[in-house]
C-alpha cells in the first residue's frame, strides 16, 4: 500500500493513497504504521480521505497501530468519508478516535 | 483473498445500479467482503484455494446475497457483544467485529447447514422512498 507521509508542526500526517484499507491491505498498512511509531513519530493523523473502502480487518489494523502508539500517543482520523464513518459509529471505535474534518483541522487541534 | 475485492466491487456496482445511496452500498459491499473474508480465514483456515460461491438475487423488496462454501461449519450467527472501554486503549478489541457488522447493517441475515455446504443469506431491503429500477 502506497502512503504519503509528511511531519507538519511535528505531527506526522500520513494519507494512504490507495482507495482500500481492507484485509489484503492491512498488514502492509500496520507494517509501515509500526516502523514511523519506531522511529519515535508520537502524534500521527491518519488522513482517510481518498479511502472509500475500510473493513472490519483494516479497521483492526488502526486500532493496533493506537495500541502500539501507547499512553503518551495520539492518533487521530481526519478526511474520513460519511460511508467509511458509518464502520467507525457501528463498531463505535469513533468514541476511541478523535475525527476531525481534514488534515487542517487536525493539525490544529492536536497543536492546541 | 485479493478475488474479495473483486467481489466487493461487483456487488458494490450493484448497489449503485439499484440507486443505494453512499452508505447503504458501502455497507452491503461490507457485508459481504466481511462474510467471505470469515469464510476464508475460520472455515477454510485460510487455503488459498478456497472456494466460495456468492449469488446475487434482486427480488421486488430487497436484494439478496447468498454466499456458500464448503469448509468448517459457524458454530453460531450470534456475535460476541462489542464491550469495552473507549479510554482503556490497551484491551480494544481488533479482530471479532465481522458478525456484528453484517447482522447490523443487513435487514436478514440466516445462516444453515445443507449437506457439506454452509448457505449464509443476507437480505437489504429497497427503502420504499425509493422505486426499484
Amino acid at each position: 500500500m502506497q502512503i504519503e507521509d509528511k511531519v507538519i508542526k511535528g505531527i506526522l500526517v500520513v494519507t494512504p493513497l490507495e482507495k482500500r484499507l481492507d484485509a489484503t491491505a492491512a498488514t502492509d498498512f500496520k507494517g509501515k504504521m509500526v516502523d514511523w511509531i519506531n522511529l519515535g513519530h508520537r502524534r500521527i493523523i491518519l488522513d482517510l480521505s481518498l479511502v472509500d473502502f475500510v473493513d472490519s480487518s483494516g479497521l483492526g489494523a488502526i486500532v493496533s497501530c493506537l495500541k502500539t502508539l501507547g499512553e503518551g500517543g495520539d492518533l487521530v482520523i481526519s478526511g474520513i468519508r460519511d460511508a467509511v464513518l458509518s464502520l467507525f459509529q457501528l463498531t463505535r471505535m469513533n468514541r476511541v478516535f478523535q475525527i476531525f474534518p481534514s488534515s487542517e483541522a487536525a493539525i490544529k487541534g492536536l497543536s492546541g | 483473498m485479493a478475488n474479495v475485492r473483486l467481489l466487493g466491487l461487483a456487488v458494490h456496482a450493484f448497489c449503485v445500479y439499484l440507486n443505494f445511496d453512499d452508505t447503504e452500498a458501502y455497507q452491503t459491499q461490507l457485508a459481504l467482503v466481511e462474510a467471505v473474508t470469515n469464510i476464508i480465514r475460520h472455515a477454510y483456515d485460510g487455503q488459498p484455494d478456497s472456494e466460495v460461491e456468492v449469488t446475487v438475487t434482486l427480488y421486488p423488496q430487497c436484494l439478496s446475497l447468498q454466499v456458500v462454501d464448503t469448509g468448517r461449519p459457524l458454530l453460531a450467527l450470534n456475535p460476541k457483544v462489542l464491550e469495552f472501554d473507549p479510554s482503556d486503549h490497551s484491551h480494544l478489541p481488533e479482530g471479532g467485529m465481522g458478525l456484528l457488522i453484517m447482522q447490523q447493517v443487513m435487514d436478514r441475515v440466516a445462516y444453515r447447514r445443507v449437506g457439506p455446504s454452509n448457505i449464509l443469506t443476507m437480505e437489504k431491503d429497497f427503502p420504499t422512498r425509493r422505486p426499484t429500477p
